[in-house]
């Protein structure tokens, strides 16, 4: 390691496969009783990168879910070794994979952040001199001597970040860190990255959010399927990126594209869209402005109605929508046509959700094409509450004399 | 413990930490508690075996129960602990580097402080109340040195099996308590009905059951105060270290993986 520069980067012929096991755990009896192994099938996650990355310099890591993204940070963090291939890192490599692993729920916030940060190598000391600092920087100062299992999502993100901030790495992995917590603490963790940045620290950076890549990174990587399809200037990966996913919609991408079917079709539904506020994504968050787009074909003289059907990944009804009543902004004309539905703030909690779409008659309910979960989507939540939607209201409570019996509650 | 590095001493103290805190969250009794259960087994078979059913004929037979126990409670309670520690801290070892080895012997030390109170508390009553010599206490710290040698193997060993294999802790567990019987804890081979006419039974009782002769040093040391066997010695040194070593070697084998497995 010793001819590496600290904060540089060198992977050599890395790949990385996985086992995809197709039954249940294997178990010890089995294994000795019956000398059985457990049935599975290999799937490379990364596939003969090389790569190169000078001390210093900021990359962020794009592409669709499962194309190798995670596994290369975990490879750089030494988490995972490889299966051939060298990866070799110089200096110090601080990973947060995820904000705030290791918690311990019943510790309080302080006591947490002792262990987390030598978890991540920092001395006893050092944290001690820096306590002041990582409380004031999560701005937890009124929570800081209760257990975490009081802390909201938000808050334990917060701290989370707050430890990393004061550590001092020369390689720096962050693995979509910034997708939750409010936005003000969002560009506090960003600036805090550039200042990471200014420091000569060197960043890798996985995130599905386009706005973060372009803030942060001067270098940009697209994966897929485990190779590097596309490295360099961040707008123009980023640009390669769209355009890859315009041609072969992933359903994690936030889009799919509607395989064509063989009969013939009055309407037919073409390519289903999810977007947050940076374009489309699979990943929401709660409250956030989402915009639902459904292209679709009209081959006759019809004019569509587009319905929506959002349901939770495991098919249960959460609400519909459709445009009926908007007679006059339905395309009746044959061709191409987008329908979008425009939710000001997504009403829905943490979880994963599916959307059927369907284009029907404008009376019979006949439907000339329907796609069940045409999308899916995961929706992050930072607030309070439960259960799939977000149920928006304030609470009061005040002391009153005596119910009468209007308010008494029948038991 | 050569093998964590200076700078993940404070990770692993704060992982013994967590380790014992997690344990008996918020309770002012703290690390009391632990020493309830032994004291409890001890006060339950000293009344059945020498007041209701009086088979026993020890003096002292508390102590010589809670000597037995200090070092069973150390095993079995880091093979049990250490055996879910990695799937227990997956989160950590999915998501950040640092050496697993930290994960299981944080159980097991936290295990030790138990076993540790109760060897502190024996060491006085026994200096006190024994008959032989006193001296043998001596050989006190190369007993413990082997007993964790071998706890520490096994925990490192089992740790890892349960990532891989998950039905390994149930397994342990099955075999605890017939095991327990089967090492002699509760009674002396001193007393052994069979001693005289089958010796070949005695032996293969003490050292088949590779427990047994980590007992009997303990209990010659720091109960009978008499010289453990020369070959209980060289038998809890020798197993000690192979059982440390070939732990240590399957758990370097195996941890390669980890992050994948759990």
């Amino acid at each position: 390691m010793s001819d590496l520069r600290p904060g540089e980067i060198r992977l050599e012929g890395v790949s990385r496969k996985y086992r995809l096991l197709l039954e249940r755990n294997q178990t010890l009896k089995e294994a000795i009783l019956r000398r059985r192994r457990s049935i599975h099938r290999e799937v490379w996650a990364l596939r003969d990168v090389d790569l190169h990355i000078e001390p210093g310099h900021a990359v962020g890591v794009i592409g669709a879910n499962g194309a190798g993204k995670s596994t290369m940070l975990k490879l750089l963090a030494g988490i995972l070794p490889p299966n051939a291939g060298q990866v070799r890192t110089g200096g110090k490599v601080v990973s947060l994979l995820e904000l705030g692993s290791g918690f311990h729920p019943d510790f309080t916030g302080r006591e947490n952040v002792i262990l987390n940060a030598s978890i991540h190598g920092m001395s006893r000391q050092s944290v001690r001199a820096r306590m002041d600092d990582i409380i004031a920087f999560s701005e937890l100062e009124g929570f800081i001597d209760a257990p975490v299992r009081t802390y909201s999502s938000g808050m334990y993100m917060r701290l989370g970040f707050s430890v990393a901030a004061e550590l001092d790495p020369d390689i720096l992995l962050l693995d979509e860190v910034l997708a939750v917590g409010d936005e003000a603490f969002q560009s506090k963790c960003l600036s805090r990255i550039a200042d990471f940045q200014r420091r000569g620290v060197t960043i890798v950076f996985v995130s599905h959010s386009q706005w973060a890549i372009q803030t942060v990174c001067d270098r940009a990587i697209w994966l897929s399927g485990g190779n590097v399809v596309s490295d360099g200037d961040p707008v123009k990966v980023l640009d390669d990126y769209h355009k890859g996913l315009a041609t072969s919609m992933g359903a994690d991408s936030g889009a799919a594209v509607v395989e064509e079917d063989h009969g013939w079709r009055s309407a037919r539904i073409v390519s289903v869209t999810v977007s947050g506020d940076d374009g489309p994504t699979s990943r929401l968050l709660s409250g956030e402005r989402c915009i639902v787009e459904v292209v679709y074909e009209v081959n006759e003289d019809v004019s569509p109605v587009t319905a929506l059907t959002v349901r939770t990944v495991d098919g249960a009804l959460i609400a519909g929508t459709d445009n009926r009543v908007a007679v006059d902004q339905r395309a009746s004309e044959r061709g191409f046509h987008r329908a979008r539905f425009v939710l000001a703030q997504l009403p829905l909690m943490e979880g994963r959700f599916a959307i059927d779409v369907k284009l029907e008659a404008d009376a019979g309910g006949f439907s000339f094409h329907e796609v069940e979960r045409a999308v899916e989507f995961t929706v992050f939540s930072t607030g309070r509450g439960f259960g799939p939607v977000a149920i928006l209201g304030d609470w009061d409570v005040a002391g009153i004399d005596r119910p009468d019996a209007g308010e008494a509650l029948r038991a | 413990m050569s093998f964590i590095a200076p700078h993940n001493r404070q990770l692993f103290a704060n992982l013994v930490r967590r380790e014992v805190r997690g344990r008996y969250k918020g309770s002012w009794l703290g690390i009391i508690w632990t020493l309830i259960t032994p004291l409890v087994m001890m006060g339950a078979y000293t009344l059945v075996f020498t007041v209701v059913w009086q088979v026993v004929s020890i003096t002292h037979y508390p102590l010589f129960i809670l000597t037995g126990l200090a070092f069973w409670t150390f095993l079995t309670g880091s093979m049990t602990v250490a055996a879910t520690s990695l799937v227990g801290n997956a989160d950590l070892v999915k998501k950040v580097a640092f050496p697993r080895q930290i994960v299981p012997l944080a159980a097991m030390v936290s295990q030790g402080i138990t076993a540790a109170v109760m060897v502190a508390i024996l060491i006085p009553l026994n200096l006190w109340l024994m008959d032989g010599s006193r001296l043998v206490m001596l050989l006190l710290p190369l007993v413990i040195v082997a007993s964790c040698a071998l706890v520490a193997g096994l925990a490192l060993a089992l740790s890892v099996l349960n990532v891989f294999f998950r039905d390994t802790e149930h397994i342990v567990n099955a075999l605890l308590l017939p095991w327990f019987f089967l090492t002699p804890i509760l009674y002396s081979f001193d007393s052994f009905p069979l001693a005289t006419s089958h010796e070949w039974l005695l032996d293969l009782l003490k050292y088949a059951n590779f427990a047994t002769p980590f007992v009997l040093a303990i209990q010659d040391t720091l109960f009978w105060g008499r010289m453990p066997e020369t070959s209980v010695l060289i038998y809890i040194v020798v197993v000690g270290a192979a059982v440390f070593a070939g732990g240590y070697a399957l758990f370097r084998k195996m941890q390669r993986d980890l992050a994948v497995e759990l």
